[in-house]
């Protein structure tokens, strides 16, 4: 082999990295773009401000819930162009974000309720979803930018 | 030259395709004739090469803005590709293991 070899080897390694990230980015762009934020937002706003709603009511929210829940996957099961099976990695982390924002909704509805805000549980709901959905919004060129490169940095060692 | 190393593969057009599709279970095809900057025609031709040797499954189906495609790498192609990029790791580290041994000196 000539050191000619390596470089040509080296050239198309390179290559396999940035394709490699480019997939990865395009799955990341896609699953945090506005529509599927949106849809979750409101998804997780639905399920929170329920607490509100007196018997029944809030258990009627259930349906529409799964409606949207399905739709979206639906859509985005048909739409996506780079699809990804679930790695166990990131079904933890998505575990470990819901209890997070679990937690959250706990410790401040408890603390709207004491402080005597009506409909606390919407409230505090629409705060943590219009923040979430904020956040992620302007973390996506990031993450994108971060799969991308990331992706490189992993195939190279 | 490394026997895992798999001439059909190294074609630039042909490897850029399958590293697109490594990572993914399906992908697009418009989504890889535009990551690589081709025709539709062009990467269809280099796409039938890749099925023909069994390496990538093309899916077709149709929406309500018109008919779509979805390719994957096959159990094969992947193992394939696996192969060839172990082989060009192990190219590329071998220009480096002689001047390690002459810097000791």
């Amino acid at each position: 082999m000539t050191s000619h070899d390596a470089q040509v080897a080296q050239v198309a390694l390179d290559d396999v990295r940035r394709r490699r990230g480019q997939s990865h980015a395009e799955y990341v762009r896609y699953g945090l773009s506005r529509p599927y934020l949106a849809a979750a937002a409101l998804l997780v706003f639905a399920a929170f401000a329920s607490f509100d709603l007196p018997n029944p009511w809030g258990g009627a929210v259930l349906l529409p819930g799964l409606v949207l829940f399905a739709g979206t996957s639906a859509v985005y099961a048909r739409r996506a162009s780079v699809r990804m099976p679930l790695t166990s990695k990131q079904a933890l982390l998505a575990l470990a974000f819901g209890l997070a924002l679990v937690a959250a909704f706990r410790l401040l509805s408890g603390a709207a309720e004491a402080g005597g805000v009506p409909a606390p549980h919407a409230v505090v709901s629409a705060v943590l979803c219009l923040a979430g959905a904020v956040v992620t919004d302007r973390w996506r060129a990031v993450a994108v930018a971060r799969a991308q490169d990331k992706k490189a940095e992993a195939t190279a060692h | 030259m490394d026997e895992d190393f798999n001439e059909f593969l190294h074609v630039p057009a042909r490897l850029a395709i399958v590293a697109l599709l490594a990572p993914a279970s399906w992908t697009e095809f418009g989504f890889v004739r535009d990551a690589i900057d081709t025709s539709d025609s062009a990467l269809s031709k280099q796409v039938s090469a890749l099925t023909s040797k069994g390496y990538v499954e093309v899916r077709k189906y149709k929406t309500l803005g018109g008919r779509r495609a979805l390719m994957r790498l096959t159990p094969v192609g992947r193992e394939e590709f696996r192969r060839h990029a172990a082989a060009l790791e192990r190219i590329a580290a071998a220009a480096h293991a002689p001047q390690a041994a002459g810097q000791s000196d």
